[in-house]
């Protein structure tokens, strides 16, 4: 398997190590020495490469590196979970309205037009200020808003994938193979679970990629208009608070920046890996 | 967004039959204030959702006769529907409701007056950059298809394609406006106003958010270019002995740029949305600056106004993208006759 | 005075992912002012490849020897820039597909004026009545409307005419026409076929016609060339062919062709077998494998281009009517 790796192109390469590496550090963030990330230190705006802060230190004396790792985690949890819940919803739906046609899909078709014509950013803007919103004014604790930024986040991946399962099934569940399976007296279940997923996930995991892409950006650009995560805890949090400061220890800003970027790239250079297969695949058929 | 953009291309190619051009206009416009209207009811739904009543968030500290006037004068005394409606008739009327302050209340227009000309000239200067670049890059890398320089640029424009705005916009303001400041950091001034410093304010948020755009215009272009270069009218257009960047510009790049012209057009509603970040950023008051600012504010109906002006634009540009292909391509209005 | 066009030894290969495929072979051929060649052969033998080598119309990957002399200078070592000037004005082609091979977003007047303006440096409106005299030469019926319409609006046989419009619009010395009247009614190829002969007696120009069908050059031309997988096998001037035919390969092609007086319902006799495989060298005839009169020799050697004297020369064996 390994040897197979070493053959793929280099961007493959990269894309791998530096998810695994993020994953790693979701994963063990409570396992790594270090200052935890939310504890001040005496240690004022230190720049990257000092002694015990290896990506420097904030204005305010929270350690870069111990942030970005633990930025990891909530970047990680949010993405995975939103992509994969809302990713799972939104083929489903897709799939059962293809496959059954009528009614159902007119109007599961005229919902997910209608959701894809708010952009993105949009949408998950005004679901998160309605979900988030408590009654007396006072902002939401940390914890809600990380619960209430998943579940718009799902809603905004449901139709993205959705559409492309609903048309990925269209054209498949015209093929031959499949029609005849049905005058066999197949149940449906049974066609869509052996016919219709194997053949639509390719193209579902192609987009899934470029949606981790999406909610990240999304992640990132919620915090700089100050209704994402608060106080340092994602990578988008770190840095709405560090571009205040980006004159002075721009660090605070480039090292989120940067993995923010690196992570994108890296699940929409899977995205475009997997369709580029995917055509390719399409074309021997 | 690019994903729903293709989905949207491909729905409306299938929807292209035998019919008239009126009934296609008023088809279209049924479409636009069909979802635009329901889109709103769901974001009414929403409102009426909320936990505590819209009208005393709106204005913290309010005094009851207050939070009872405001309720009356948007409709949120009534039911979802009937506020809703309410709401929806008057903007078709033409009054986009309130913004409800404790001091008193400021319309929306106002607002709109201001936000939708500055959005508006800065999703087209963003256009204008983008297409500028991409289609000479887009043309001389079909024409160079797997060379070297070919190879190197692909790779270029996938990481800049990538790279969210908000990263380019941070990066760019640290390198142009802090450590040579050369450009103004953050502010805007209407051209009216001034217009070098118009121009000076518009640099760096348009670049930040043209690079992405260039890199994915690119890559559709040179996609559909290499595609025409197969064409045997290239090949005759070639046989005339006429230079090869004759050959590109006059030959080659209107026949291959139908995709790109449609996704510039897609793009025209989605940009209005995904300037919101930039706009914060470089405190630009356009739409995204102000959908920004009534959310954190939590002023409802005004959002609700800004997001049914967003989501119009998008659909609107989404319905009427395939007359840009048929303006581009003769070959369509055969199709259609 | 030296010939319009000599071709010596040109060979043409492509780099592909299965090796080399040898599209032409050591092909030589010289051409006249005003005077007409066929090359026949059916589809893969390397007609078109031959016709595009010589204009320097070929992709990156291809790979081209010999040498190819036009008006007396060798043009071989030409750079892109150089061949790209003789483009129009000094050699011209006119395309298979008159369906693919105009510009459908452009208009015609566009399209026929191009070459007068750019090429020729005349101002926009000599070059508008040039090329409405230049459709009215091709018998298009109100040039004026023409020159407003889209390609599509257009049936078949019109846009041949003007792509052949557009090919004789600078007066060159050397017309290429690969299959300029395949993808036509049977009706209208007769009309353009003389339409072309027509217009390279008046222009004295030199042609190649390319094309599948001998019937179509037997009119036509005054020399023919019949080309399989890559080689010329027979070289004649055309009378001279048809009366004294010596490739089995060739009589095969006349017999392929419908005739009106053949009764209806019999079976037109077809070439069994195919093209053998241009990436490789095989020994022996490249038609052994097809020919009704193979023997032992020619699936061991390959015959060489033998002169039969009258300026008529055969790849084969065993000719027939025997050797002269």
């Amino acid at each position: 398997m390994l040897n197979r790796f070493w053959k793929k192109p280099l961007g493959f390469k990269l894309s791998t190590v530096w998810i695994i590496f993020i994953l790693f550090l979701a994963i063990f963030r409570d396992l790594l020495p270090g200052p935890a990330w939310d504890e001040s230190t005496e240690a004022l705006g230190v720049s990257p490469g000092s002694p015990g802060h290896f990506f420097g230190t904030t204005q305010d004396g929270f350690d870069v590196l111990a942030g970005i790792i633990n930025g990891a985690r909530l970047s990680v949890l949010v993405a995975v979970t939103s992509v994969l819940i809302g990713g799972g919803i939104g083929t489903f739906i897709g799939i059962t309205a293809a496959y059954f046609k009528g009614k159902y899909d007119k109007v599961v078709n005229v919902v997910f037009n209608m959701m894809l014509s708010i952009p993105n950013l949009v949408l998950s803007l005004a679901l998160i200020s309605v979900l988030a919103a408590t009654k007396d004014g006072i902002p939401a604790s940390d914890s809600r808003k990380v619960f209430v930024m998943i579940i718009s986040l799902i809603i905004v991946i449901i139709p993205i994938l959705g559409r492309i399962a609903r048309s990925a099934t269209l054209q498949w569940s015209t093929r031959e193979f499949i029609i005849a399976s049905k005058s066999m007296g197949t149940k449906d279940m049974t066609i869509i679970k052996k016919h219709i997923v194997p053949n639509v996930a390719p193209a579902i995991l192609a987009i899934g990629f470029f949606a981790i892409g999406v909610v990240i950006i999304v992640e990132g650009s919620l915090s700089i208009l100050g209704i994402g995560i608060a106080g340092g805890a994602s990578w988008g949090s770190m840095l709405a608070i560090g571009r205040s400061y980006l004159e002075f220890s721009p660090w605070e800003t480039y090292f989120p920046v940067a993995c923010i970027a690196f992570t994108v790239l890296s699940t929409n250079y899977f995205g475009d890996y997997v369709r580029a297969n995917l055509d390719k695949r399409e074309s021997k058929i | 967004m690019g994903a729903a953009s293709f989905v949207v291309v491909m729905c409306l190619r299938t929807h292209r039959g035998h019919m008239d051009t009126l009934r296609i206009i008023v088809q279209r416009l049924v479409t636009i204030f069909v979802v635009v209207g329901v889109a709103t009811f769901f974001l009414a739904c929403l409102i009426r959702l909320l936990p505590g009543d819209p009208a005393s968030i709106m204005v913290s500290n309010a005094l009851p006769d207050q939070v009872l006037n405001i309720r009356r004068i948007s409709g949120l005394d009534k039911n979802v529907f009937g506020y809703w409606w309410q709401w929806f008739s008057n903007m078709m009327t033409g009054d986009f409701g309130y913004y409800y302050q404790a001091a008193g209340n400021n319309p929306v227009s106002d607002v709109l007056k201001r936000s939708i000309p500055t959005s508006i000239l800065m999703v087209v200067y963003v256009q204008i950059v983008a297409l500028l670049v991409s289609v000479p890059l887009g043309l001389v890398s079909a024409y160079k298809e797997g060379t070297r320089f070919d190879r190197i640029l692909q790779s270029i424009l996938f990481v800049l394609s990538s790279i969210p705005s908000f990263a380019l916009a941070l990066v760019f303001s640290l390198f142009f406006a802090l450590r040579w400041p050369i450009l103004p950091p953050l502010g805007y001034a209407t051209p009216g106003e001034n217009i070098v410093l118009h121009f000076k304010y518009m640099v760096l948020p348009v670049a930040s958010l043209a690079v992405g755009i260039i890199a994915s215009y690119t890559r559709l272009l040179r996609a559909d270019v290499i595609a025409t270069l197969k064409e045997d009218y290239v090949m005759m257009a070639m046989s005339k002995g006429i230079s090869n960047s004759r050959v590109l510009w006059k030959h080659v790049l209107r026949p291959s740029s139908t995709t790109l012209l449609t996704s510039a057009a897609l793009n025209m509603g989605s940009l209005i949305g995904g300037t919101i970040v930039i706009e914060t950023l470089f405190q630009i008051p356009g739409l995204g600056y102000e959908i920004a600012f009534a959310i954190v504010t939590r002023q409802v109906i005004a959002l609700q106004t800004l997001i049914a002006i967003v989501a119009f634009a998008y659909v609107f540009f989404n319905s009427t993208v395939d007359i840009v292909a048929n303006i581009i391509d003769p070959r369509t209005r055969e199709r259609r006759a | 005075m030296s010939p319009v066009l000599k071709l010596t030894d040109l060979s043409v290969s492509f780099n592909t992912p299965r090796g080399m495929l040898k599209a032409v072979r050591s092909v030589t051929i010289e051409l006249n002012a005003g005077e007409s060649l066929g090359v026949v052969g059916e589809s893969g033998s390397g007609k078109t490849v031959l016709s595009r080598a010589t204009m320097g119309l070929l992709p990156r990957t291809a790979v081209r020897t010999g040498t190819v002399e036009y008006l007396g200078t060798d043009i071989s070592n030409y750079s892109a820039k150089e061949v790209r000037d003789l483009w129009g004005t000094g050699m011209a082609m006119i395309f298979q597909d008159p369906m693919t091979a105009l510009n459908p977003v452009r208009r015609i007047g566009d399209q026929l004026t191009e070459s007068l303006v750019v090429r020729l440096g005349m101002d926009k409106k000599a070059a508008q009545e040039k090329a409405i005299a230049l459709l009215k030469r091709v018998r298009i019926p109100d040039p004026d409307a023409m020159m407003r319409k889209f390609p599509y609006q257009l049936s078949g046989g019109m846009r041949q005419r003007i792509m052949i419009a557009i090919a004789v619009s600078c007066n060159p010395e050397m017309l290429f026409a690969d299959e300029p009247t395949t993808a036509l009614d049977v009706t209208v190829q007769a009309q353009v076929l003389e339409l072309l002969s027509e217009l390279r007696k008046e222009f004295n120009m030199a042609m190649i016609l390319v094309t599948h069908d001998l019937g179509v050059v037997a009119g036509h031309t005054d020399k023919i060339a019949v080309m399989y997988a890559g080689d010329v096998v027979e070289y004649a001037p055309t009378r001279q062919l048809f009366s004294n035919m010596k490739m089995p390969y060739t009589e095969a092609l006349l017999k392929s062709i419908p005739r009106l007086e053949t009764p209806t319902g019999t079976r037109l006799p077809v070439i069994e077998g195919r093209l053998p495989d241009p990436t490789k060298d095989e020994p022996g005839c490249p038609f052994a494998n097809r020919c009704p009169y193979v023997t032992d020799k020619c699936r061991a050697e390959k015959p060489p281009l033998t002169d039969g004297g009258n300026n008529h020369f055969y790849r084969c064996w065993y000719p027939i009517g025997g050797a002269q």
